[in-house]
């Protein structure tokens, strides 16, 4: 074969192979495809009932567009509850639940679908994690979700109408809101302060203060039936007696004290977020914890991850490991204001507030917890609504005929 | 000729009339390809996300379709109607009982939502339910000439969408959105409330992240104002008007695609692609950045790269391959005449096809062999010439040496007074003198004449009146040229052969004359004659015969001259020689011409 027939044919060749290969790797057999943004390989499922760990969850994947984050939000906690057990029966569970400390957890790992926090996450990836919120998500002692938050019933003031101390008291919250003028005035005045309509108001979450009370009452031991019958009698004393905080008006609490119409709210520390942005200049504001209680009993927030058949997905671990890092973490308390679990993001934080600002009162406030299992949960408190209807509605009925836990 | 060759070979230039006929329009279909293909697919990517656009505005219809519907059970609702309609100040008991039915009733409204959303029912009467954590201070004050409120007594019943115009902070998770229904008396018709439900911006954004974002790229949902109820990535500007040029081409139609113009002078920037919404009015925009476009069309412009690369070096490679091949016979033809014209006649041009190239080839071949033959009749003829110039170099030495003595014999004659053997010897060193002169071939006629007039003077003295002669010339023929000694040897061939044989005395007549083309010369005597075949009249002593004479003129004047000899045994012989007329000037010329 003559030379020029044969660079003839490796000149072809080699345009064909070059062509071919450029071909095949801008993928131009797939460009209709490849005009639209990639499509996500991962898909995953979770389901929360904290308001912002939606947007701290979206940060675990803003660099890795290969996953798709199906986020379910619920109202309560109840009805997640619900429809957790209800798809792991159908064998349609998300991929990881937020769960709380206060109840689920026994009840879920009975059901033996939720996987042990050792089989997706190193060790080390939990070290930092205040071990004693870990304490609240072990069962039989294996750890079974991932803490990433918590929150403690405080006490907020209003500071324009109420300056109580820091180490606050029962008799001082009671004394400081009779001395208001109650209802007197509800217009603005004209330095922007509102005369208070209630002294002391407190949100929905009443088993929670009632147990912190009886705590206080039980000079901060586990609570007795004594202490508990003593708190629901001190509860009825700031309604009907002292008459400082309105019978049966938890849900407009917030409301009430957001505008300016309450010197206290009972609520816990991550409502912060709530009144700041609602409040915000009209009237300064502070915390403190909920009065004469030492330790409070942290409500933690976690996440269990649901056996599928298969080896959780890495995405689920990698999510998992940057909320509790501290990227994660700092997010976790900006955007749902629970107190973050890495100890060391908790003294930045510090180190970086005002000592005498709303948020590092806060992070004290919320950083005095129990570090004993007991009272872990919540016990499990009759019929709420009947009971709060009891207390609330009828100051005559005595206390020892109301059914306590 | 040595011709200055072209710097560029005829290959050369095919090749590069290939190449750039092959480039320039694949260049050109290229740019034009890469142009369309990425027209396509912007216009793809337009309509994907004007598809997207018109799927995300059919749930954000469904959504607030539903919500709609939500607030329709409730105004239809019976119990929520009694308890509205309860008067204010009842006690706290009853207004316990008639919170606990209705958050009852609004649990089970929404608690099968999963959207963010937040219901409130507001009494007449000062009676507030609610879903959410707290009551805005808006709702609370039930002021029915406030925006939401003004718009719900104005619709009578009918649902009323508002959005809130209050800059919200990022993550703040605001209410961008408001549906409210006017609550009325079933029987009286009269007013009792409000139910008012709040979107919340999730809620929304929810809906439409499902179109696709490109990177850089964002969805913003407007009101009919144009103020922004929702968006993403950013929410940084919820709440505010849009501050872009192009909002009032968004607002002005109900839906389309433009480009946007950083600089009116440049390059798009981004498409925007609309859609409102034919039940809320609101507007779904979606800014596309050119850079998502140029990257969704860039594996289009790297494979018609990778494309022109390769058909460039495949053209190449073609022009090479072609312009070799066209132009391989004519090199072969051109090398074959470079070696004919350094004097390689044997070459030969193999001739493979019968194309113009194969004929051009087979003509020079052909051409190689006449000009081989006429050199080889040219060679012969030079030969043939320098030979009879050599036998009258030779004849020469003779006539010198006798010329000398013959001088000699003059003078002595004179001296003795012996004029008849004077003349002989003057007549015969004529002769001699003009048989030595070689250096012309064509002489005047007259001199020739005169040669023959020697030899005549000559030859009288021998034969005495054994033969007369009468020579007749036309004047104007003795300045005309004749061949050398063309004349002598037939004279002498006629004595010899014709008249020297004869018993009786004879006459010897030599003519010349000329018409407008020949001069003719006759030479003819009425001597013995002889048989043209069989006794053919033997060479002179001198050499020069009657057949040199005859190769003479045909060297001379090839096939354009007449040589006739006609004899008839006892009565004589006429040859009669006829040629061009001679100039010795235009002497080459005819030789050329008849070469």
């Amino acid at each position: 074969m003559k030379p020029l027939r044969i660079a003839f044919f490796a000149c072809l060749c080699a345009a064909a192979v070059i062509t071919s290969a450029l071909l095949i790797r801008s993928g131009l057999l797939e460009w209709p495809k490849a005009a639209l943004p990639p499509e996500p390989v991962n898909r995953l499922s979770v389901w929360t009932v904290s308001r912002g760990i939606p947007d701290v969850l979206e940060q675990c994947y803003a660099d890795d567009p290969s996953v798709s984050l199906d986020v379910r939000m619920f109202r309560t906690e109840e009805q997640l509850r619900t429809e957790l057990f209800a798809a792991i029966s159908a064998h349609n569970a998300p991929d990881f639940a937020e769960i709380s400390s206060l109840y689920g957890l026994q009840q879920l790992a009975e059901t033996g679908t939720i996987l042990p926090v050792h089989v997706y996450l190193e060790e080390t990836t939990l070290a930092g994690v205040d071990e004693r919120v870990q304490m609240y998500f072990q069962h039989d002692g294996v750890p079974l979700a991932v803490p990433y938050g918590w929150q403690v019933p405080v006490l907020f003031h209003n500071r324009n109408v109420v300056r109580p101390d820091q180490e606050v008291t029962w008799p001082q919250v009671e004394h400081l809101s009779a001395q208001l003028k109650l209802g007197v005035d509800t217009n603005p005045g004209t330095d922007g302060s509102m005369q208070p309509t209630w002294g002391l108001v407190a949100d929905p979450q009443v088993q929670l203060y009632w147990e912190h009370l009886a705590i206080a009452m039980n000079g901060n031991s586990a609570p007795t039936t004594a202490a508990f019958r003593e708190a629901i009698s001190y509860w009825r004393h700031l309604i009907f007696e002292a008459k400082v905080m309105p019978p049966l008006a938890q849900p407009m609490a917030i409301s009430e004290f957001i505008a300016g119409r309450a010197g206290f709210l009972l609520t816990t520390s991550d409502r912060f977020l709530l009144l700041e942005r609602h409040i915000g200049a009209r009237f300064p504001f502070d915390v403190t914890r909920m009065p004469e209680v030492t330790e409070s009993i942290p409500t933690v927030r976690g996440f269990v991850v649901l056996a599928q058949g298969h080896a959780p997905p890495a995405p689920v671990s990698e999510c998992l490991a940057y909320m509790i890092g501290p990227a994660g973490q700092r997010s976790v308390w900006e955007r749902t204001g629970k107190t973050p679990v890495q100890v060391a993001v908790r003294e930045e934080l510090l180190a970086e507030l005002h000592p005498s600002s709303l948020r590092s009162a806060l992070l004290k406030a919320a950083e005095a917890i129990r570090d004993d299992p007991y009272p872990a949960r919540v016990r499990a408190w009759p019929d709420l609504s009947n009971l709060l209807e009891q207390v609330e509605l009828t100051p005559d009925r005595p206390v020892g005929s109301l059914q306590l836990p | 000729m040595n011709q200055r060759r072209s710097p560029l070979g005829l290959r050369s230039k095919l090749v590069l009339l290939f190449v750039v006929f092959a480039i320039i329009p694949l260049l050109a279909f290229g740019i034009y390809a890469y142009k369309t293909a990425t027209n396509m697919v912007t216009q793809q990517v337009s309509q994907v996300v004007s598809e997207n656009l018109s799927q995300v505005n059919h749930s954000l219809d469904y959504l607030l379709r539903d919500i709609e519907q939500l607030t329709t059970y409730i105004y239809s609702n019976q119990t929520i109607r009694e308890v509205l309609a309860q008067p204010p100040g009842r006690d706290l008991v009853s207004h316990y009982a008639d919170r606990q039915t209705i958050n009852a009733l609004l649990d089970s409204f929404i608690g099968t939502k999963s959207w963010d959303i937040e219901i409130y029912i507001l009494g007449q009467s000062g009676d507030t339910f609610f879903t959410s954590e707290l009551l805005p201070e808006g709702y609370r004050s039930y002021d029915v000439n406030w925006g939401l409120f003004r718009k719900a007594v104005a619709a009578d019943g009918g649902i009323v969408w508002d959005t809130h115009y209050a800059t919200t902070k990022i993550h703040d998770y605001g209410v961008v959105l408001s549906g409210a229904r006017m609550l009325k008396h079933q029987e009286t018709n009269e007013p009792l409330g409000f139910v008012v439900v709040d979107v919340k911006e999730r809620t929304l954004a929810d809906v439409y992240d499902k179109t696709k974002l490109f990177e850089g790229g964002e969805t913003i949902l407007l009101d009919s104002g144009g103020y922004v109820v929702s968006s993403t990535p950013s929410k940084l500007r919820v709440g505010t008007l849009l501050n872009a040029v192009y909002l009032p081409r968004v607002l002005g139609s109900p839906r389309g695609s433009f480009h946007v113009f950083d600089d009116p002078n440049g390059s798009p920037t981004s498409t925007v692609v609309f859609e409102s919404s034919s039940v809320t009015g609101m507007v779904l925009v979606n800014v596309v950045p050119m850079q998502a476009f140029a990257s969704a069309s860039a594996p289009i412009r790297t494979a018609m790269v990778a494309i022109i690369i390769g058909f460039t070096v495949f053209s190449f490679w073609l022009a090479i391959f072609l312009s070799t091949n066209l132009t391989r016979p004519i090199q072969r033809l051109q090398n074959m005449m470079s070696k004919a014209e350094q004097g390689y006649l044997d070459v030969s041009v193999p001739v493979k096809a019968h194309d113009e190239i194969g004929m051009l080839s087979g003509s020079f071949n052909h051409m190689l062999a006449r000009l081989r033959n006429l050199l080889d009749d040219a060679h012969e003829k030079h030969k043939q010439l320098r030979e009879a110039e050599l036998k009258v170099i030779q004849a020469q030495f003779n006539p010198h040496f006798l010329y000398n003595a013959l001088d000699s014999i003059n003078w002595m004659a004179r001296i003795h007074g012996v004029d008849e053997v004077s003349d002989a010897a003057v007549a015969l060193g004529g002769l001699l003198r003009y048989s030595i002169q070689t250096d012309r071939e064509f002489i005047p006629v007259h001199e020739e004449i005169q040669q023959v007039r020697n030899y005549l003077t000559v030859q009288q003295m021998r034969y005495r009146d054994k033969f007369r002669t009468t020579i007749e010339v036309e004047p104007e023929v003795l300045d005309c040229f004749t061949l050398k000694l063309l004349l002598q040897p037939l004279v002498e061939n006629a004595i010899l052969h014709g008249l020297e044989p004869k018993t009786t005395a004879g006459h010897l007549r030599l003519s010349a004359t000329k018409d407008k083309e020949q001069i003719r010369f006759t030479i003819e005597d009425d001597g013995v004659g002889f048989q043209p075949s069989k006794n053919r009249p033997p060479q002179s002593h001198t050499g020069i015969g009657l057949e040199n004479v005859k190769r003479r003129l045909e060297l001379h004047f090839g096939g354009n001259h007449t040589f006739d000899v006609h004899t008839q045994a006892g009565k004589g012989t006429r040859v009669v020689i006829a040629y061009p007329i001679v100039d010795e000037a235009g002497m080459n010329h005819v030789l050329n011409h008849h070469r």
